[in-house]
């Protein structure tokens, strides 16, 4: 089956050899370790505080790094880098290579410099300010250094709203010893200042602070313009020493492919860290534990003693499928790139089934009918295609693109049916019009949503015998084939008036469904009415049913709306298109640009609405999920990838 | 007045149906484009990188002015001069499902696209499932413009 049989171990092993261990079992990689701190409790963690301080060091480091030197990286990025696709090493190249690179003083370095550079935008900041200050004062008919106090007299330069010049004005007139010389005006304030007697400071600033006046201090020696100018030069200095800086730090920037290696080589030692925070111990023995899948038992056992030679004590058994078994799931190639379906809604529980290999066909036929266009099929198929073969993509991307090169067979194969092409660009014979028989495509959908529903009920039933629940699969599936069958018979009957026998058949298979489940469908309960009231309430749940065929009917709606758009593009293209040179050239923009837009529109939608078909009509008639993913002792690699001669990859 | 019904009716109506449809869900997606992208624009001041995805959530209200407008076009396509007043009624009452529901719709769908790029501003991987809550409201703008495919196509009178 689809879910990978699991067995336990618990290891005793010496201390000394973890690292070892760790080592080891990283290449082998299908391991998915347990905390035994939760269930030895009586023994301590084997945590150790240099490793973790190290790493927690080492990782700051390289994420500073990465962070600041992300801004001078001169590599190429972009479509040229994707196609190269990332470096690849083995585990030991990567610590050989990381012990090489001295971190620490390029850590050092690259902060030292940081610092300057930081320092020297903080000059030029101040620099900007001062210069911006001096700039309503180039008018000054003197040097800014003269404005100064005198024995007897004060000095203040400063602002005030221009609004308020008047009223200012005519206070100044009860004021005749004061000296106000406005300099320039702009964004409606008025700059100037003011000479006034030491004696009469109070009641002036008074009368200033009244009238809005803020004071301005002004730095320098010569005039505002030729303070400005010095300003200015030195600013320049300013900058080209930051280049300088900057360069250097580009320069630096150019070990980012060392500092990836150490990234992913903390990335490493931070997984087995993590593993080994997971055993527990004495000072010289580690309990570990964990699962693997059992068709590696042996290599592992192998391993083990390969490694430990005799020092260690294993003991590998059966796992119990109620435990919280980690689930890894296998499947074959055409069946995983569906497993991104079932990852979304849940990983299954260890004693559930794997519903990828189930839901794809269905998948597959509705995404079709959803999306059906045969232009739109090739295209997708060709785009799929030219990627997969040519950009190297990492393992999760590869099944997405695959799942996409699938479907697009289902939306040629419902193309075709429906005979469009890019919305009828050219006619094709079709067996279904979607102009005409709507009521066709209707039965259609809703016919498959009864195939989909009864095929995720005899899953259940598959699930109950499996487990030996035969009368639970009786009850619980007979008796809810038979309701729904039952009616549908006896209504269709009914309303083709195909006679008394088959109606008749119908009405009695119904009943017996029906009475089946208000007998049985509540036998949980404890008490007769009890149990008779939750089959009631279980036969309620017909209601859903009704529900969730009619859901079916977004099959048609789906592929009609697209076909629709497709369909007055084409028409608008139409109207353009024969209005000379300038009319093709607008044709061909707005059938390129919106027929690309309504596919974009129409895949998400099919996506969305076949992926919702799927987790709430079909799941809903079997499937619980929950069950937790199987984690490989491995990193995911962000930089680098590292190759592994040894290791499964199964999941 | 009665003549002037008669002979020019079925041509207004017509285009007032054409009209409903394209406003109406035009007024709603443009409101709806709108509310999501101005969520969009909060993640875009921190994380510019975010750009993309937060396009596609925006894109999503904006649907139902696209089918108010394809209705509208084949709409069109069936207004002849001196037709009916019955026929040009048919079409007014044909624009209406994707006009009102696409009004309406396009300002829920938008709420629910903003409430997605939270998803996408705190935990971006699953920026997905908050595109399956905004699809999951477009889907009556879909059954709504389907019927008025319908009503265009298959009543007649």
């Amino acid at each position: 089956m689809a879910i990978v049989e699991m067995s336990v171990f618990t290891l005793f092993s010496p201390v000394a050899k973890r690292e070892m261990l760790l080592r080891e079992l990283q290449q082998f990689e299908d391991v998915h370790f347990r905390d035994m701190t939760l269930i030895e409790e009586d023994l301590s963690s084997v945590e150790d505080p240099h490793l973790a301080a190290y790493l927690e060091e080492g990782q700051t480091r390289v994420n500073y790094l990465l962070n600041e030197l992300k801004a001078y990286d001169s590599r190429e990025k972009g479509l040229k880098a994707t196609l190269k696709g990332l470096p690849s090493y083995s585990l030991e190249a990567l610590e050989k290579k990381s012990a090489e690179i001295e971190e620490k003083e390029l850590f050092e370095q690259v902060k030292a410099l940081r610092a300057e550079v930081d320092g020297l935008n903080q000059k030029l900041q101040s620099l900007k300010t001062t210069s911006d200050e001096l700039e309503p004062w180039e008018e000054l008919s003197f040097e800014v250094s003269k404005l100064q106090d005198t024995a007897v007299t004060k000095v203040q330069a400063g602002s005030f709203p221009r609004r308020l010049e008047e009223s200012f004005k005519e206070a100044l007139l009860d004021y005749p010893d004061v000296y106000y010389e406005k300099v320039s005006e702009g964004s409606g304030q008025i700059y100037g200042y003011f000479l006034y007697l030491k004696e009469q400071a109070l009641e002036v600033e008074d009368l200033l602070r009244r009238h809005g006046f803020s004071a301005i201090d002004l730095e320098g020696e010569d005039r505002a313009g030729k303070e400005r100018e010095k300003l200015a030069l030195e600013k320049e200095k300013v900058l080209k020493e930051k280049a300088l800086k900057e360069e250097e730090l580009k320069k630096l920037a150019l070990k980012l492919n060392e500092i990836e290696v150490l990234y992913e080589y903390y990335e490493n030692l931070n997984l087995k860290y993590r593993a080994s925070k997971a055993f527990v111990g004495t000072d010289h023995v580690d309990i570990s534990s964990g699962f693997i899948p059992s068709h590696r038992k042996q290599e592992f056992e192998k391993q083990l003693q390969e490694t430990l030679k005799d020092e260690y004590y294993l003991e590998v058994k059966e796992v119990d499928p109620e435990d919280d078994v980690p689930v890894m799931l296998k499947n074959n190639a055409l069946a995983e790139s569906f497993s991104g379906v079932t990852g979304m809604y849940a990983m299954p529980k260890y004693n559930e089934i794997d519903p990828t290999p189930l839901l794809a066909p269905f998948y597959w036929l509705f995404f079709g009918m959803m999306g059906a266009d045969i232009g739109y099929g090739i295209l997708l198929l060709i785009l799929s295609a030219l990627v997969l073969k040519f950009v190297p993509l990492k393992e999760s991307m590869k099944k997405n693109l695959k799942f996409f090169f699938y479907l697009s067979f289902g939306l040629i194969f419902w193309g075709v049916i429906y005979g469009s092409f890019f919305g009828g660009l050219i006619k094709l014979p079709n067996l279904i019009d979607t102009n005409k028989d709507f009521i066709t495509l209707l039965i259609l959908s809703v016919g498959l949503g009864i195939v989909h529903l009864f095929f995720g009920l005899g899953i259940k039933g598959y699930m109950l015998i499996r487990d030996k629940k035969y009368l639970d699969a009786i009850y619980d599936v007979l008796f809810w084939y038979m309701a729904i069958a039952g009616a549908i018979v006896f209504f269709l009957a009914g309303a083709m008036d195909l006679g008394g026998q088959y109606k008749m058949v119908g009405k009695w298979v119904m009943i017996i469904g029906m009475v089946g489940i208000v007998l049985f469908g509540g036998r949980a309960a404890k008490s007769l009415f009890g149990r008779l009231g939750n089959g009631v309430y279980e036969l309620y749940g017909i209601s859903g049913y009704i529900g969730d065929i009619v859901s079916y009917s977004r099959l048609m709606a789906l592929g009609l709306s697209g076909g629709f758009i497709a369909l007055s593009v084409n028409i608008i293209v139409g109207m353009v298109i024969d209005k000379g040179i300038i009319g093709l050239i607008f044709g061909v923009i707005i059938f390129v640009v919106f027929h690309l837009f309504n596919i974009f529109l129409s895949m998400l939608s099919a996506y969305v609405h076949t992926s919702r078909l799927t987790y709430v009509e079909f799941f809903g008639k079997f499937y619980e999920g929950g069950g937790k993913a199987f984690k490989p002792f491995r990193t995911e690699p962000k930089y680098i990838e590292i190759n592994n001669s040894q290791g499964g990859r199964t999941s | 007045m009665m003549e002037f019904f008669v002979n020019y009716g079925g041509v207004l109506f017509a285009m007032a149906g054409m009209f409903l449809a394209v406003t109406m869900g035009g007024i709603g997606s443009a409101r709806g484009v709108g509310i999501a992208g101005e969520a969009a624009a909060g993640v875009i001041v921190e994380e510019p990188e975010k750009f993309a995805k937060s396009l596609i959530l925006q894109l999503l209200p904006g649907t139902q002015g696209l089918y108010g407008f394809v209705i509208g076009v084949l709409a069109m396509l069936q207004v002849q001069a001196g037709m009916s007043f019955q026929e040009g009624f048919r079409i007014f009452l044909a624009c209406l499902p994707v006009g009102f529901v696409g009004w309406k719709s396009a300002y829920y769908q938008a709420k629910v696209a903003a409430a997605g790029i939270n998803i996408l501003a705190k935990n971006e991987e699953h920026l997905f499932k908050g595109v399956i809550y905004a699809v999951m409201v477009e889907t009556y703008a879909i059954l709504a413009f389907v019927f008025s495919i319908m009503l265009l196509y298959t009543v007649t009178i």
